[in-house]
């Protein structure tokens, strides 16, 4: 009964620390609760100048690909919208705040669960819904984690200088979502890839274009 | 608010005159429909640069891409980009090929793909000019000093769903089309225009393979 006792204690401690050493937080030090602006982090959309990424998707079995281009329209709204490369326009969706409206959607992806699957996507890894929330902020040498107090967990990682390194959606036993971020050695983001798990999956791969006219 | 009316009736009135751009009604129709008659008979293969612009009307944003495009009866086309990215388009033998920057071959069977299979028959019918048989537009032809310009308006409702009007521009030989514009209904429009153009000139039998 004893030795029952102490296997069961080993094992349960071993368990913790197994839980521990695999929780996102590990190594942080939590400094409290923050409401996330750019005073913590840099945003990835410029509010002046258009961004343009060629973009790569796998959308549930179907693969498409073409420009990808965000644009603040006025002090208010923005907008994400692709276009394949031969022109044809895939969707448009429109920011406002927190508002992401489909304001196009290409007919043979315009279904509600595409449309609110990569809505939820786009908004995350453009940072939409991390800015002006309150989340709890951990803090190491090498950077910050903010864990948004959104449910399911939301993890956004970044360095020293506040550039956004990776995001990590967990579920109970696994990660859902992923999202990384590349630099280029004079710290100018070059790629962003989206790993989507689940029934429907999805992968995207952005990769920053300097201009819109060649 | 009668101003605001005056205002914005003589701009709708201007942008009116401006798109036309000098274009009158074609005096000769018959005349012209024989000289693209002539040319999609005469025409074998097509070798051009082109530019294409993206105008998207919500962002006032133009995007640019360029490339080279080739074509072969009855039905090979290639559209190769080279700017700002590199991306290569083959249809071949009712096959998609695509190769990108990973330089990795995707096909895809274009009967499989009726969004592609549309795309490309509206393509390779404009290039070659038999869109004017097809019965799936109604056409409106348009002339200047410089140009004849047909209008086309989709008939099909699953085209008339995303498409409102190409616009395609012809030298006035008729030789070849100088420039094509996709207007969809948002008002975006993708224009493409056609330089360097090297007709019936031969083009090697791998230029329609990706590897």
């Amino acid at each position: 009964m004893h030795q029952f006792r102490l296997i069961h204690l080993f094992l349960s401690s071993l368990l913790g620390l197994l839980v521990f050493a695999c929780s996102p937080t590990a190594g942080y030090q939590l400094q409290g609760k923050q409401r996330i602006t750019v005073a913590n982090l840099n945003p990835i959309v410029p509010k002046n100048e258009p961004l343009l990424f060629k973009m790569k998707i796998d959308l549930y079995s179907k693969h498409y690909s073409g420009l990808l281009i965000v644009k603040q329209t006025d002090s208010l709204t923005k907008h994400i919208t692709f276009v394949t490369e031969l022109g044809m326009k895939m969707f448009d969706f429109e920011v406002q705040g927190k508002s992401f409206t489909p304001v196009f959607v290409f007919e043979p992806i315009n279904k509600a669960r595409i449309i609110s699957t990569l809505s939820n996507d786009l908004q995350l890894l453009f940072l939409l819904k991390i800015f002006d929330s309150e989340a709890d902020v951990y803090k190491k040498a090498q950077g910050l984690l903010m864990r948004a107090n959104i449910k399911p967990k939301t993890y956004y990682t970044c360095n020293s200088s506040q550039d956004i390194q990776n995001i990590k959606i967990k579920g109970t036993f696994r990660t859902h979502v992923k999202v990384n971020y590349l630099y280029s050695a004079d710290k100018q983001l070059e790629e962003i890839y989206l790993r989507h798990k689940g029934i429907f999956p999805i992968k995207m791969k952005l990769t920053v274009l300097t201009t819109t006219n060649p | 608010m009668f101003k605001k009316f005056i205002v914005l009736t003589f701009i709708c009135f201007s942008s009116f005159l401006f798109s036309q751009a000098g274009f009158k009604p074609m005096k000769d129709t018959t005349a012209f429909k024989l000289k693209v008659d002539k040319m999609s008979k005469e025409t074998n293969s097509i070798e051009s640069d082109f530019v294409q612009v993206k105008s998207l009307m919500v962002l006032s944003e133009k995007i640019t891409s360029k490339g080279h495009f080739c074509f072969q009866k009855q039905n090979n086309l290639r559209w190769e980009y080279t700017s700002p990215y590199q991306y290569v388009i083959v249809i071949a033998k009712d096959k998609i090929l695509i190769k990108d920057e990973d330089r990795k071959v995707k096909k895809y069977d274009m009967n499989a793909n009726k969004v592609f299979k549309e795309i490309n028959d509206i393509m390779i019918s404009c290039v070659n000019g038999e869109v004017l048989k097809s019965g799936k537009f109604k056409i409106t032809y348009f002339e200047n000093d410089k140009f004849f310009k047909l209008e086309l308006i989709p008939l099909a409702k699953n085209m008339k769903e995303s498409l409102k009007k190409i616009n395609m521009y012809f030298d006035k030989n008729v030789t070849l089309v100088a420039k094509l514009e996709m207007i969809e209904n948002g008002d975006d429009m993708t224009s493409i225009d056609f330089t360097n153009k090297h007709l019936n000139a031969p083009i090697p039998a791998d230029t329609f393979i990706l590897k």
